[in-house]
């Protein structure tokens, strides 16, 4: 039995089933990935969720502090109107004088 | 014999590259019934699986996700792209089937067989695929690249990616058995 024979008749009948050359694609059909869309929608979605929820440690830089005490110790330029005079009188409360010995 | 080496001295590197695309392209024209031939037998003679198969490898060389480094011809290095190809395919399949099996849906065949790709073997070629059926893969890759593709032991050791002392054993233990398969039906 000759099995080159037996191959020979194999390759002749498959031949005709072999497609156009020229039919097979040059490049790769760019599919829409729905999938991996929807995926990265969902990742996006949780990632700003959880950004809003999440709860923000306060964290004041050394200029935040400057800037806070800076503006607590400002002082207007017409702060001085308010010192009226007699104003030292409501700022104490008077003594009260002792009334021993004074006749009635 | 094919080499995939060719001069283009004095042209431009765009012209170079140009050039060598369009005579990479010839000689896959001028392979692609072998190939064909060769992804028909890594596929159970499915002519769709084999022109899928060869698309598949095509795609793969065009895009240069694989390239010919020149160090064997170039028929070698294409069979064995395509036998590489074939062999994720087959994975990728019985990934997917595993999954059906586990769902239990869509392992009902749709009956959409396209009976007119599907290759008519005459009963002396069909006793020979039975025979050939039975062998086991590397064997009857061996033996197919040896009596079908005319290539030497050498050739289907680098396409199968093994030692020539290994491609030599499957080849001799094939053939054996396939002259017995053969007399006794």
């Amino acid at each position: 039995m000759n099995l080159h024979e037996r191959f020979a008749e194999l390759r002749a009948e498959e031949r005709r089933a072999v497609p156009r050359f020229e039919a097979m694609p040059r490049e790769r059909r760019r599919r829409v990935a729905w999938r991996m869309i929807a995926a990265a929608a969902t990742l996006l979605l949780i990632a700003g969720i959880s950004i809003t929820i999440a709860p923000h440690p306060t964290k004041f830089s050394d200029a935040d502090r400057a800037a806070a005490r800076s503006v607590a110790a400002w002082q207007p330029p017409t702060d001085f109107l308010l010192h009226t005079p007699g104003s030292d009188m409501l700022a104490s409360t008077p003594r009260i004088p002792d009334l021993k010995g004074i006749p009635r | 014999m094919h080499s995939g080496s060719v001069s283009y001295d004095g042209a431009s590197d765009a012209t170079k590259s140009r050039a060598t695309v369009v005579s990479l392209e010839q000689q896959l024209e001028e392979l692609h019934p072998a190939s064909f031939a060769w992804a028909l037998g890594l596929c159970g003679r499915d002519a769709d699986d084999a022109q899928e198969v060869l698309q598949e490898t095509y795609l793969k060389i065009f895009e240069g996700k694989a390239r010919f480094d020149g160090r064997s011809t170039l028929k070698t290095w294409l069979f064995a792209v395509i036998r590489r190809t074939a062999a994720t395919r087959r994975r990728l399949r019985w990934l997917r089937e595993l999954r059906f099996v586990r769902d239990d849906v869509s392992a009902v065949p749709d009956g959409n067989e396209s009976a007119e790709r599907r290759v008519i073997h005459s009963e002396r070629t069909s006793a020979l695929l039975r025979a050939l059926n039975r062998l086991a893969r590397r064997q009857r890759e061996v033996i197919e690249l040896v009596f079908y593709h005319d290539m030497t032991i050498e050739e289907a050791a680098g396409v199968v990616g093994v030692s020539v002392g290994t491609a030599r054993v499957h080849y001799h233990r094939a053939k054996q058995r396939l002259l017995a398969e053969l007399e006794a039906s």
